[in-house]
């Protein structure tokens, strides 16, 4: 590990650091899951740094890790999760209280978003919730700028049919 | 949904919470379905909007404790001279623990044959050795055979 390389990380930290904390929070709906992320993308970027050749991309670049590292803790989580899932789910339905309401509209939309293929919620996070440029996403997500409109288009779709009160 | 609907619907999700271009604007507000698509991508912008995000000083010390990871050494160079010594230790452990064990059991057999083999040439000679019972009932036994082959 370099200077430079620590000098990097210093200077991403401040630059994209709450950044990249909420885009992974938002990807993976748990806050010391997103921080581990977090963690990892840094470790990464700390290792790959000598292969940044331009250093006016490197929140871009820094992002694109981070997507990366939270797709890594989404599989691992979901192993760990599947299998308590199942004891969880008779738990709460056993002890549950009879309530009226709906989960509120944000709890349900975070459940959605959280159930989309790594890509679409990626491309969803980072424009609905994080507003980034098409440009950039295309650099974050390693594709072309019609793509990230595709998938965006996808994701809308699917919200849209899984929460058909959204527009009331 | 018209076909001219399929040019505009990915440009109406695409743009989220953001300013449409002026052609799409212009669809939108002579087309139902893409209105509707368009009321659909504003109340998912509201309901996303982020809540509570982390300030720089949480990312910081994230980016920090990353830092002392990353200088720790690979798990490859320093688990071998422990995994040398470990090896060692339990190979220490078998030979003392299974082999000299078995070592000293034939050792203390031994011990006790030949107590065995001393004690039946004492006992003729030392008479007020306290004993079992039966042993003494075993030496008299013996002692009688002695007497009748000495006695013609």
């Amino acid at each position: 590990m370099t200077v430079q390389a620590e000098k990097l990380i210093e200077g991403l930290a401040d630059q994209a650091g709450p950044l990249a904390i909420g885009i992974a929070l938002h990807m993976l709906g748990d806050r010391s899951q997103a921080e581990d992320a977090v963690q990892d993308a840094f470790e990464r970027a700390l290792r790959a740094a000598g292969s940044l050749r331009d250093p006016a991309s490197a929140r871009s670049w820094f992002l694109r890790i981070v997507v990366n590292s939270c797709r890594r803790e989404r599989v691992v989580v979901r192993r760990w999760i599947r299998r308590r899932e199942e004891t969880g789910r008779a738990l709460v339905q056993a002890h549950a209280e009879p309530t009226e309401t709906d989960p509120p509209l944000r709890a349900r939309l975070g459940s959605a978003v959280r159930r989309l293929p790594h890509r679409q919620r990626a491309a969803f996070v980072l424009r609905y919730v994080h507003g980034l440029g098409i440009d950039d996403m295309a650099t974050v997500l390693g594709c072309a700028p019609g793509t990230v409109k595709a998938t965006i288009h996808k994701a809308v779709v699917k919200l849209r049919r899984e929460l058909g009160d959204i527009e009331r | 949904m018209g076909n001219d609907c399929k040019t505009f619907e990915i440009e109406i999700a695409a743009a989220g919470p953001g300013d449409l271009a002026a052609e799409v604007a212009l669809h939108v507000d002579t087309c139902p379905a893409c209105r509707a698509l368009r009321e659909g991508a504003l109340a998912l912008a509201r309901a996303s909007a982020p809540g509570e995000e982390a300030d720089a000083s949480r990312a910081r010390a994230i980016a920090a404790r990353a830092a002392r990871s990353a200088r720790r050494p690979a798990p490859g160079l320093w688990a071998i001279p422990l995994l040398a010594a470990s090896a060692s230790a339990a190979a220490l452990i078998l030979y003392f623990g299974l082999f000299h064990a078995t070592a000293q059991g034939s050792a203390g057999q031994e011990v006790e044959e030949q107590a065995c083999v001393d004690v039946s040439e004492i006992l003729p000679e030392d008479r007020s050795v306290e004993l079992p019972d039966a042993i003494r009932a075993v030496s008299d036994l013996m002692m009688e055979g002695m007497d009748k082959e000495v006695t013609p």
